[in-house]
């Protein structure tokens, strides 16, 4: 979510790269933030190659933000 | 795991992914070789010929197309080199308060900087304000970028721009200056560029398979 915040859309291996996280446990991830409604995945191609983008949707961008300033306030 | 990060980092961190790769600051370095290329070249002809008005007429042309040129290359180079290897990612196109508040910086620091030149009086007799002008300019624009994007080298690159503005001041370099500091700060950052790319492709194999 917040590697997600700082763009307006981001490819599968560039959160893969900048998460460190595997595959599989990328996917459950976003899947589950998809079911929430936070983010939004579209599948298409480059060319011939397939391509997952992902995206905050308003919702995620909104709770991302308010847990942002949840989390500063309870730190400062 | 997600190593542990605070979370204002992490989500700067998308910012600093447009030069990872080294191939904005390749092509900033060429577009700068160009450009003072291009108006150096009107300089060197003789004023009033008429192969000087004919490359006046197309020296613009000329340092446009170049600007193109580079913008389209930058695109295509990115396809091809960085996102098969880095993945891709969209910067948010929402204006940043920070960013116009760091442009105001930069205009600010560079008017003073001019203001200062002039009250000082210290500059040689007979030097054009472009030389320390330019290099003045591009120093803040390097510097803020450096501190901006957390990029060491940029700040190098500022000092460079000082030294070379202020040994065309020494020098007595004329209007030709300011795009003698072009030239060679131009070079300096397609260098730095090259050698940036060359990590980022060490560091980045193509992945073998990009199916998900």
């Amino acid at each position: 979510m917040a590697l997600l915040s700082g763009v307006k859309q981001a490819e599968f291996l560039y959160l893969l790269r900048e998460t460190s996280l595997t595959k599989g446990k990328l996917s459950s991830h976003l899947d589950r933030l998809e079911q929430a409604g936070y983010v939004e995945i579209e599948k298409t191609f480059r060319g011939k190659i397939p391509l997952t983008l992902a995206r905050l949707a308003r919702q995620g961008r909104t709770a991302f933000h308010d847990y942002r300033k949840a989390l500063n306030g309870l730190l400062h | 795991m997600l190593p542990h990060h605070p979370l204002d980092e992490t989500a700067k961190r998308p910012t600093r992914y447009w030069d990872q790769d080294g191939l904005p600051e390749v092509m900033l370095g060429l577009l700068s070789i160009a450009s003072s290329g291009v108006f150096l070249v009107g300089y060197a002809l003789p004023r009033g010929s008429s192969t000087a008005q004919a490359y006046a007429q197309v020296g613009p042309i000329i340092w446009a197309a170049a600007s193109l040129a580079m913008r389209w290359g930058l695109k295509k180079l990115k396809e091809r080199i960085t996102f098969p290897r880095s993945g891709y990612a969209a910067a948010l196109s929402e204006p940043n308060p920070t960013y116009w508040a760091y442009a105001l910086g930069v205009v600010l620091l560079v008017g003073a900087g001019v203001l200062l030149l002039n009250v000082g009086g210290g500059l040689p007799e007979g030097t054009w304000m472009a030389a320390p002008g330019f290099a003045m300019l591009f120093a803040v624009a390097l510097l803020v970028g450096g501190l901006r994007y957390k990029l060491e080298h940029m700040i190098y690159l500022a000092a460079f721009s000082l030294i070379l503005g202020a040994w065309m001041c020494r020098i007595g370099a004329g209007p030709q200056g300011g795009l003698w500091v072009m030239m060679w700060l131009g070079t300096a950052m397609a260098l730095t560029g090259a050698v940036r790319l060359k990590r980022f492709l060490k560091v980045n194999p193509r992945p073998q398979d990009l199916a998900i």
